[in-house]
């Protein structure tokens, strides 16, 4: 190891696995990391790197992984804000919540907004950019995404025919697995200041969205791993799944442009995702998104290397599974959020609850990095054989929140017990300084992969 | 079909095997189909694949990448699959079904080079590998 490493946990919390912990001193073995590998608390086995995990690079001497940013590239959150208050919604919200399944595709493969190679490569180039100049969004919606909503870059002749060929066919789709659109309810405000800047207030009608690059980040992910594992870069790998290369290097180069065209994607990919949200909610409340308040709050990317300056030094942070936070002060932030910190947006579980966070001053000890979510406690097969012979729809219903599920296998292994309790886990790093609750969300309605 | 899941914290993880490396690259091909739903029982489509690998392993994962791309991009459902190991770690092989647009009972997302385990005994290979689901 050329470090140590550095896990935020609680007694609270339960045990750290053995297999994430091996992959956070895997982590501690790359070449050029700067200070410790660190995990957040909602950590667990990931591929390469742990879930959760938090690395920083010399941008000289050190190195980008694949493995390091995930498969998902840019895979992140989103949350809008809106004037409804949850008890006039709640009668009309299974239509509402149909209106919205049938909008916006969920599930396996495409069947998304078909692209021509014109569009593709401009959508990879100016990320959300590109939707307010097709009237998608709005101009002021580009402050909400970290970095505008686009990383700068990105080359298209990094990218393979088939990374381009999955990408031109899945734009505005939720995808399967883990991700969904919620409707929540905004149930406890903790720090009135950061909520009065974000636009929140007790029983008001929020809505998430969590989807990422969709096949294109997985493919470009699958070229550089092969590319990568083809050359050797004078270091040993613990785990080939962990394979980097030199920032310096072409390889290394050449993934940073790639990785850059799917993070523009993703902008994208969202960014329609909350446009046919605008849609819905305008056809069925009858007056425009904006009488509406339908603003988009922020939106996080949790799978991603960003180039930030640290003091003096420009490094290359890896957060796979791990938010970005920049604290109250930080000039990056729009000036709405400067006086209060960057919103982190921290979904649970299906059954359990959300939090919106705002980073704290103490985020310069982790990079600028807060949690991403609550993190499983159960793998999915355990979490299926958990599922067996129950009606999860139902309880939830129980539970006064509707579930529509593209698949009822993913249902069954998102079941509510598969993940770790996400009280714990903001708790935990409120306890460490990073970040501080701003409101608890409930879950009303949810729709699933 | 001579695969099993194997209970482990992953996403997926399969157990194939055959009674040699053209074998257990052909099974695991179908488990992999089997898994998804993408089985056919007989079908005139048919495209070559021809990868190389730095290893059997990575040869193995490789061949499975193709067999995803081929199922879950291009809509290829499985009724058989062929593959001949080479030299240098090559495999060239045909995959053999028909085309759908119907969608698949599950998705596997990718083949991960984590934890994956080549064991060889007496007239049997058997391949232990991680999938992103």
């Amino acid at each position: 190891m050329r470090t140590s490493g550095l896990v935020y946990v609680s007694p609270a919390l339960q045990t750290v696995s053995e297999n994430a912990l091996n992959q956070v001193m895997n982590v501690a073995c790359l070449p050029g990391i700067v200070g410790q590998a660190l995990a957040m608390p909602d950590v667990h086995w990931g591929y390469g790197f742990p879930i959760g995990g938090v690395a920083a690079f010399d941008c000289d001497e050190g190195v980008i992984s694949p493995g390091g940013v995930g498969y998902d590239i840019n895979c992140g959150v989103g949350c809008l804000r809106s004037d409804l208050a949850a008890a006039e919604l709640k009668p009309s919200l299974e239509n509402l919540l149909a209106a919205l399944f049938a909008a916006i595709p969920a599930g396996l493969g495409g069947s998304g907004l078909k692209l021509g190679s014109k569009d593709f490569a401009a959508v990879t180039r100016e990320g959300a950019a590109w939707l307010v100049k097709q009237g998608r969004l709005a101009d002021g919606d580009l402050n909400a995404f970290e970095d505008g909503g686009r990383l700068e870059g990105a080359d298209q002749a990094t990218l393979s025919e088939r990374a381009a060929e999955r990408g031109r066919s899945q734009l505005g789709t939720l995808g399967s697995g883990n991700h969904f659109i919620e409707i929540d309810a905004v149930e406890t405000i903790y720090d009135q200041a950061a909520a009065r800047a974000f636009g929140l207030e007790s029983g008001q009608v929020v809505i998430q969205v969590h989807t990422g690059s969709r096949g294109f980040g997985y493919q470009v992910c699958d070229d550089y791993l092969h590319r990568m594992l083809k050359r050797s870069f004078g270091f040993e790998l613990p785990d080939r799944q962990l394979v980097a290369a030199p920032l310096a290097s072409a390889e290394g180069r050449a993934y940073r442009a790639a990785m850059t065209a799917c993070a523009n994607y993703a902008f994208v990919n969202r960014g329609l995702i909350y446009a046919a949200i605008r849609e819905v909610f305008e056809a069925h409340c009858g007056c425009s998104w904006e009488q509406l308040g339908l603003r988009l709050i922020q939106d996080c990317c949790h799978n991603i290397a960003k180039f930030d300056k640290i003091g003096d030094r420009e490094l290359c942070i890896h957060r796979k599974g791990a938010t970005r936070a920049l604290p109250p002060g930080d000039q990056r932030l729009p000036a709405a959020y400067r006086t209060v910190g960057q919103p982190v947006l921290v979904p649970g579980d299906l059954g359990r609850c959300s939090y919106i966070l705002a980073a704290s001053s103490g985020a310069s000890a982790s990079f600028f990095s807060a949690c991403h979510g609550a993190g499983r406690s159960l793998s999915r097969h355990q979490a299926k054989a958990g599922a067996r012979g129950r009606n999860l729809r139902a309880e939830l219903a129980g539970q006064n929140i509707q579930v529509l599920c593209a698949s009822q296998a993913t249902l069954a292994e998102e079941l509510p017990e598969a993940y770790k309790d996400v009280s714990q886990v903001v708790m935990t790093i409120e306890g460490a300084g990073l970040a501080r609750r701003v409101a608890r969300l409930g879950p009303l309605g949810v729709i699933k992969g | 079909m001579p695969y099993r899941q194997l209970d482990h914290e992953a996403d997926l993880a399969l157990e194939v095997w055959g009674a040699n490396q053209a074998a257990l690259l052909t099974e695991a091909a179908l488990a992999l189909a089997d898994f998804m739903g993408a089985r056919t029982e007989s079908g005139s489509a048919s495209v070559d694949v021809a990868v190389a690998g730095l290893d059997l392993a990575d040869a193995l994962v490789r061949w499975l990448q193709e067999v995803l791309y081929w199922i879950t991009v291009r809509g290829l459902r499985l009724a058989a699959a062929e593959a001949e190991p080479g030299p240098d770690f090559a495999v060239r092989g045909r995959l053999i079904g028909q085309w759908s647009q119907a969608g698949l009972a599950r998705e596997i997302k990718a083949v991960t080079y984590h934890g994956l385990e080549l064991v060889e005994s007496p007239g049997r290979q058997t391949a232990r590998l991680v999938c992103d689901l």
